[in-house]
């Protein structure tokens, strides 16, 4: 499967490569989203029924594509949020407790 | 007469000295309006009878000496998903069409306290979502400069209000660029404050911890004096904060000589080669004013990109939930589908994405202990075309704005010029937390150096 310009750009980011996934492996990941295993398939499937929505049929392969680049952009976060140690309290506000002065 | 080139200023002296009348300027921008609407498609409705009620009122204040307010008998108009007592909400939706407002949302409250002139109801991508969607009840606006080219979203019809001349000030909320974009394509000065600075009671939500109200505007002279009047502390927004108000006017023709300038250079990885020479040319010109201008270390746009889309759909399906479970086919299908991607993740998938949140925000904090204000691009290039409508999880994709919904910092796109082929361009000046003060001033500075004021209205226009 072949890895768009805009995928490239993205696994291309110097800066990203400290916090992240390998190159190689970021162009995998990519390359699946844009052709989902049948357990990406399986799990979309599952969760939407999980969720109780009525999709039109027209949608799926677009929904499928965005499903994989979701999971891979996912597996991008948890890396990235493994770096460091960080408060999160989800009912506060983002602007609290930071300083720029 | 023609009302369009005078700014809010001007406007307010002119009322103050009664050369003018505010229902001879609502008249005036009822015509504009509806001259361009089709084929622009702003507005979803034109309020022409509440609108001359409440100019005849600023005129009646005005005669008995009475000032609400720099924005008394000026019109404005709203994004399609502030609550107005008494009109629908549409949200640009099918699902809208019925929903009427019980009260005003908080930011028109303060403009009707002010005396400011309501036109109408603007037109938005579907609850501020993804668009356009051919398939909704009212079409989507056009760009003035070229209808076949996108405007941006989803304060599409805010941002072609004022490009074309019919208003000076709109409101427009922004969850990823959503003032800003449009701003950006369509050639106007769109200011997002920082989080918690303006209150969105009564603004249709789409994502409680990405979601900003502001306003749009043809001059960061404009933007100054409309924040000045939609900013304050509201206690039934529980995320509106309790930062005093600065005076956003006075500074804004102070000098940025001494200023320190910083390039996030990182933000701008999928910037076009023209977007690139812009924010040179933008660097070069705040130097010869006498700003230092150097590169800054920030994190990587991709990553902004790929926690807030995460954020957006979590929350975002969070809010229509039941609504997509129980009457999906009336959603348009472009949200339709991107929401219900919302529903694949997980409660520890959520809080990675705030943990994530957290450390960017903290990256763009340091940065900013670095300078006084960071320059970058709003969009990647200049209005593209229509089709085909782009996917939200491209990472190549056009918006540069997201980093600042993530972190919450104000940021403003600024026109600073037509590109070749006729299409705006603009810059991004970003502020330190509660200090739009300074992000106006480097603004304003901006505006005048780039020769933007004297780029006359597209064709079009009013």
């Amino acid at each position: 499967m072949e890895v768009t310009q805009g995928q490239r750009q993205f696994t291309g980011t110097t800066s990203f490569d400290s916090y992240a996934l390998a190159n190689d492996e970021r162009i995998r990941m990519a390359t699946e989203a844009q052709n989902p295993a049948a357990s990406v398939r399986e799990e979309f499937d599952l969760l939407m029924q999980r969720a109780q929505l009525t999709l039109a049929p027209s949608w799926r392969e677009a929904m499928l594509t965005e499903f994989g680049q979701m999971r891979t952009e996912l597996e991008a976060i948890r890396r990235y949020a493994g770096t460091r140690k960080a408060e999160v309290e989800p009912r506060l506000p983002i602007t609290l407790g930071r300083r720029e002065r | 007469m023609s009302f369009a080139t005078l700014s809010l200023r001007d406007l307010g002296h002119q009322l103050r000295r009664r050369e003018i009348s505010s229902v001879e300027l609502t008249r005036w921008t009822l015509e504009a309006a509806n001259a361009v609407n089709p084929p622009l498609h702003a507005f979803i409705s034109i309020l022409p009878e509440t609108a001359l009620e409440s100019a005849a009122r600023a005129d009646r204040d005005f005669a008995a000496g009475i000032d609400r307010g720099p924005l008394q008998g000026i019109p404005y108009g709203a994004k399609d998903i502030f609550d107005v007592a008494g009109l629908p909400t549409t949200g640009h939706s099918r699902l809208g069409l019925a929903a009427l407002a019980s009260r005003d949302s908080a930011v028109v409250e303060r403009l009707t306290t002010g005396g400011a002139v309501l036109m109408g109801k603007l037109a938005t991508f579907e609850y501020a979502t993804y668009g356009p969607d051919a398939d909704l009840p009212f079409p989507h606006a056009r760009n003035p400069w070229n209808r076949e080219r996108m405007t941006g979203g989803s304060s599409s019809g805010s941002a072609v209000a004022i490009a074309s001349g019919v208003l000076r000030m709109a409101l427009g909320s922004d969850t990823g660029g959503s003032i800003r974009t449009p701003s950006s394509w369509v050639g106007t000065v769109g200011l997002k404050p920082t989080f918690g600075r303006v209150s969105r009671r009564g603004c249709f939500p789409l994502s409680s911890s990405l979601d900003h109200c502001g306003a749009l505007t043809r001059s960061v002279e404009d933007a100054a004096i409309a924040l000045q009047i939609l900013s304050g502390q509201d206690p039934l927004d529980h995320d509106s904060s309790d930062t005093p108000v600065d005076d956003y006017i006075q500074d804004l023709e102070i000098p940025v000589r001494g200023l320190r300038i910083g390039i996030a250079r990182s933000l701008l990885e999928t910037a076009s080669d023209q977007t690139l020479a812009n924010i040179e040319r933008v660097a070069d010109l705040l130097r010869s004013e006498g700003a230092e201008v150097f590169d800054v270390q920030t994190p990587p746009l991709g990553l902004f990109g790929t926690v807030i889309r995460a954020l957006l759909l979590i929350e975002g399906y969070h809010l229509h939930e039941q609504d997509m479970r129980t009457r999906i086919e009336d959603f348009g299908p472009l949200m339709a589908r991107r929401i219900a991607l919302g529903a694949g993740y997980t409660g520890p998938d959520y809080l990675a994405c705030l943990k994530a949140r957290r450390l960017l925000a903290e990256d763009i904090s340091a940065a900013l202990c670095g300078c006084d204000v960071l320059l970058c691009a709003t969009t990647a290039h200049t209005a593209p075309a229509y089709e085909p409508v782009p996917n939200p999880f491209d990472p190549a994709g056009p918006s540069m704005t997201n980093p600042f919904n993530v972190t919450g910092n104000p940021a403003i796109s600024v026109p600073i010029g037509l590109s070749p082929d006729g299409l705006p361009m603009s810059v991004q000046l970003v502020g330190k937390l509660f200090d739009e003060r300074l992000l106006l001033r480097v603004a304003r500075a901006v505006e005048r150096v780039s020769g933007w004021e004297q780029v006359p209205l597209p064709a079009v226009a009013a």
